[in-house]
């Protein structure tokens, strides 16, 4: 038996190191490595099941072909006749527009290691290109952080065991980062507390010191009220405030309007809940505050996160360093290698919106877009509106799918390639959230005909210069680990003290912490230029319409990630259909009881899914976890079909107040959805 | 008399599954039957997630129903199943209070956890304890016969110890206090 490093690439904030086991060409285990400082030779749950990903039966096993697109008739095609098709369409959409503009792509996080960077690379190899810009995770909170504080800043989340107080600010990482409450773990072991503060009673809330239920959107009431409160009772250090935050008189005017009751009244908790929290700010020092991406997926959602960052920074300075505000950040992140367009190219790429595809893909002209490579996510599930998509999707000449599953998106795709997995294939991941950086090596040799996405597009670009010399510009003889060398650059280097990323092949390394920012902008001027409030004043979410008053919250389930994992033998035993979790009340209203059959519904379309009636979900929300129920079937029996099922089907590509600064684009505010639910 | 058993607070279990999962990982065991479940029940007021595996019980009544001989308690206390004997008759299925054995219609025969026996010889703990990220889960050698005293905190929910003296300890800890919206 052999020992690999692997790296889970699968956005989170863990981003665990892993050790494989390999017998006789099979993953036999996984497990942590212990060399990784963050995650310290645990997984979690969906990483346990790896060996069930990547030997799965319904794993991708050979290029594949839908004609007519849609209808279920595949046909298995050699990789020469796949790429041809592609190549061919590429080059006759070119000489058709006189462009390269028709062909888009749009890849996001089901991968987010380092080589991804390569398929951004082919395309610009091409010429201008149509790409999928913004992001549809956190770009509402980036914003507001790069207004505060004037660049993206994550503390070392390993402080966080030395706190004295963690505010988790509507994040769960009993489900979305597992190893985060080891850490949270060890700071109660030393007398600290951890509170929790989200519209549900999470598993993280249930196990949590202090549990704050807010009104979904609200949160931005509760920061501000509980600011106020310590303003009055005489806990602020004014003096140090007006050394380090500008803009300090503005907010000091506006906070002496605001009172607890006037919090309690906006988010819907006691005054007491007000004080309370203000007490773990004044006296529990240092505190953290971890905020969530969930929250900024609102309408108002920056706003919200700039309310916590001035609660969080102007109470927290009467201590010294240690605590802080937790987001994220992208330090170890590499960037796009460089790459020359074609000589003959001429204009630059056009950007459509992520989280408005579907109506930037069909009202693109001049020239429209005709092509789309999918890789490395599955908009069908993930993306608001997802009818609206498929119908998009729909009016182009050629989809591509690059992906390990016949997901929702490959199904309506006309030509679907096998990905290798991480076990095939060399790369390196690094986090969001802590400063480990992993090697990944080759465990495995490539499964049935799977080729990894930088093998995929090296020889389509290959093929396309022999159609067409000098259609690409892409290197395709550089192999994975020259593309590592590259983009492994000084930066790099520095962050981690290696001279070449072979290094990591000795075990996973932390980077250099940046220094932390050295004040914050109460009064953003750069916020009154984007037409929104220049301080962090409350801004109200939007509220429901009376034909549909619960607000609908598509959460992270916790036997997937986005719309991975949960297809997998062994999780799917422990999740096997969806659900909508209503509160006691809200289902006595409607009549339902537990294990019902429900219709949730509203204007954009509607979702099959068994009632389970919670008491830790508040009466005016419904709560539907996203991701992609990979089977129709559980124990023999047929409950949904595929159709059945996509939250994404309900929600609407509604734009968050923030985004653009950082991400390019508004996020989505996928939280800001409301429906109705009766028995089916 | 030495006993090997696992070690619960359930205030720290947040029901991530990772002990259940990394025991399939670590048993390779088919995808419905698993050694070791997290089940949810209520206690005082309250919803708790409790890992659950074969308690290795001081009477266990696997060993006692079994009429091949196919368990057998090790010196530590830990109560072994010999597949070679099984004759997959199920009567340890339907005798134990814990549902511990499962019975595997591939094999035929019942399978459990066996306490990672092979990682305790080599020092290390077994592989849902390593897994746990809260020591919400964990191992302790009883020395000698406690009595009912690790029973102290035994959920109101599970069968009562009594039937069979598992070898499971619950420590309890302070629970959070809630702030729920005002109806």
């Amino acid at each position: 038996m052999r020992v690999y490093r692997s790296a889970c690439p699968c956005n989170c904030y863990d981003a665990c190191a892993m050790l494989t086991y390999v017998e006789d060409g099979r993953v036999v285990k996984v497990e942590g490595d212990p060399g990784h400082g963050y995650t310290r030779g645990r997984l979690c749950a969906k990483g346990y099941a790896y060996s069930r990903r990547v030997h799965s039966p319904e794993r991708l096993r050979y290029p594949l072909r839908q004609f007519p697109r849609g209808s279920g008739n595949w046909q298995r095609l050699s990789w020469e006749e796949a790429l041809d098709l592609i190549a061919c369409s590429i080059l006759e959409l070119k000489a058709r527009y006189g462009s390269t503009l028709p062909l888009a792509y749009n890849k996001y996080s089901g991968n987010f290691g380092w080589l991804q960077n390569t398929v951004d690379a082919f395309f610009t190899s091409l010429g201008p290109t149509t790409r999928a810009g913004g992001s549809p995770c956190w770009a509402a909170g980036l914003d507001a952080m790069y207004l505060d504080f004037g660049t993206i800043y994550n503390p070392d989340p390993e402080d966080l065991a030395s706190c004295r107080a963690v505010i988790l600010w509507g994040a769960n990482p009993a489900w979305t980062s597992v190893h985060s409450l080891a850490l949270l773990q060890q700071a109660r072991e030393r007398g600290g507390i951890v509170a929790v503060i989200d519209p549900v009673l999470s598993a993280t809330a249930r196990w949590a010191d202090y549990y704050f239920q807010v009104k979904p959107g609200t949160d931005g009431a509760l920061a501000l009220g509980v600011l106020a409160y310590l303003y009055r009772q005489g806990h602020l250090e004014i003096e140090t405030i007006a050394r380090y935050a500008t803009g300090w008189p503005d907010l000091e005017a506006y906070l002496q309007g605001l009172s607890p009751e006037w919090a309690a009244a906006a988010t819907g908790l006691p005054p007491e809940a007000i004080a309370t929290l203000a007490t773990i700010y004044a006296k529990y020092l240092p505190a953290a505050t971890w905020i969530g991406f969930g929250l900024q997926r609102h309408a108002n959602g920056g706003q919200n996160v700039r309310a916590i960052n001035a609660l969080a920074t102007l109470a927290g300075l009467q201590d010294g360093p240690g605590g802080g505000i937790y987001y994220a950040h992208q330090a170890t992140w590499p960037v796009e290698p460089p790459l020359a367009m074609p000589p003959d190219a001429r204009g630059s790429n056009r950007y459509l919106n992520i989280n408005n595809f579907a109506a930037e893909l069909v009202s693109c002209r001049e020239p429209p877009v005709k092509f789309l490579w999918l890789a490395y996510r599955d908009p069908v599930t993930q993306e608001a509106g997802a009818r609206q998509l498929i119908r998009a999707l729909d009016t182009l000449e050629m989809i591509v799918v690059v992906d390990h599953f016949l997901t929702p998106a490959a199904q309506v795709a006309d030509i679907v390639l096998p990905a290798a997995s991480l076990f095939e294939t060399w790369d390196i991941v690094s986090s969001y959230w802590h400063y480990w950086v992993a090697a990944n090596e080759p465990a495995l040799p490539p499964w049935f005909e799977a080729r990894s996405d930088l093998e995929i597009v090296a020889a389509l670009a290959a093929r396309l210069n022999e159609l067409a010399p000098g259609s690409s510009t892409f290197p395709v003889g550089r192999q994975a680990t020259t593309w590592l060398d590259i983009l492994f650059d000084q930066r790099l280097q520095d962050l981690l003290g290696l001279k070449s990323w072979q290094g990591l092949l000795e075990g996973p390394r932390k980077a250099r912490v940046p220094a932390p920012p050295s004040g914050i902008t109460l009064r953003a001027t750069g916020a009154g230029e984007a037409a929104l409030p220049v301080l962090p004043v409350y801004v109200p979410p939007l509220a429901p319409p009376p034909e549909y008053p619960l607000q609908l919250l598509t959460s992270h389930q916790q036997f997937g990630l986005h719309s991975q994992f949960q297809n997998l033998d062994w999780l799917q035993a422990l999740n096997p259909e969806p659900a909508i979790f209503l509160s006691p009340v809200a289902a006595r209203k409607r009549r339902l009881a537990d294990g019902d059959l429900a219709r949730v519904y509203n204007e954009n379309g509607e979702i099959i899914a068994r009632v389970r009636i919670e008491a830790g979900v508040q009466e005016g929300v419904a709560v539907a976890y996203e991701g992609w129920y990979g089977k129709d079937r559980y124990q023999g029996k047929r409950l949904f079909s595929a159709g059945d099922y996509n939250v994404n089907f309900l929600t609407s590509p509604r734009a968050t107040d923030m985004g653009n600064l950082t991400t390019g684009f508004p996020g989505c505010a996928f939280y800001d959805c409301f429906v109705e639910v009766c028995r089916l | 008399m030495k006993q090997l058993a696992f070690w619960l607070r359930p205030e720290r279990c947040v029901g991530c599954r990772n002990c259940q999962l990394a025991c399939k990982n670590e048993h390779r065991t088919a995808a419905r039957i698993n050694w070791r479940r997290v089940q949810e029940g209520e206690d005082n007021d309250r919803r708790y997630f409790i890992s659950l595996a074969c308690n290795h019980c001081r009477n266990p009544e696997c060993f006692r129903v079994c009429p091949e001989k196919a368990y057998w308690k090790r010196r530590d206390g830990v109560v072994l199943h010999l597949p070679r004997r099984c004759q997959g008759c199920q009567a340890c299925v339907r005798a134990c209070p814990y549902q511990a054995p499962r019975y595997n219609p591939e094999t035929r025969k019942a399978e459990k956890c066996d306490f990672c026996h092979k990682r305790l010889d080599q020092g290390l703990p077994p592989a849902c304890v390593a897994a746990c990220p809260t020591g919400a889960l964990g191992i302790v050698a009883w020395s000698e016969d406690l009595g009912e005293a690790p029973y102290a905190g035994w959920p109101g929910f599970l069968p009562d110890p009594a039937l069979t003296r598992p070898s499971l300890q619950f420590t309890r800890e302070k629970r959070g206090r809630h702030f729920l919206q005002q109806g």
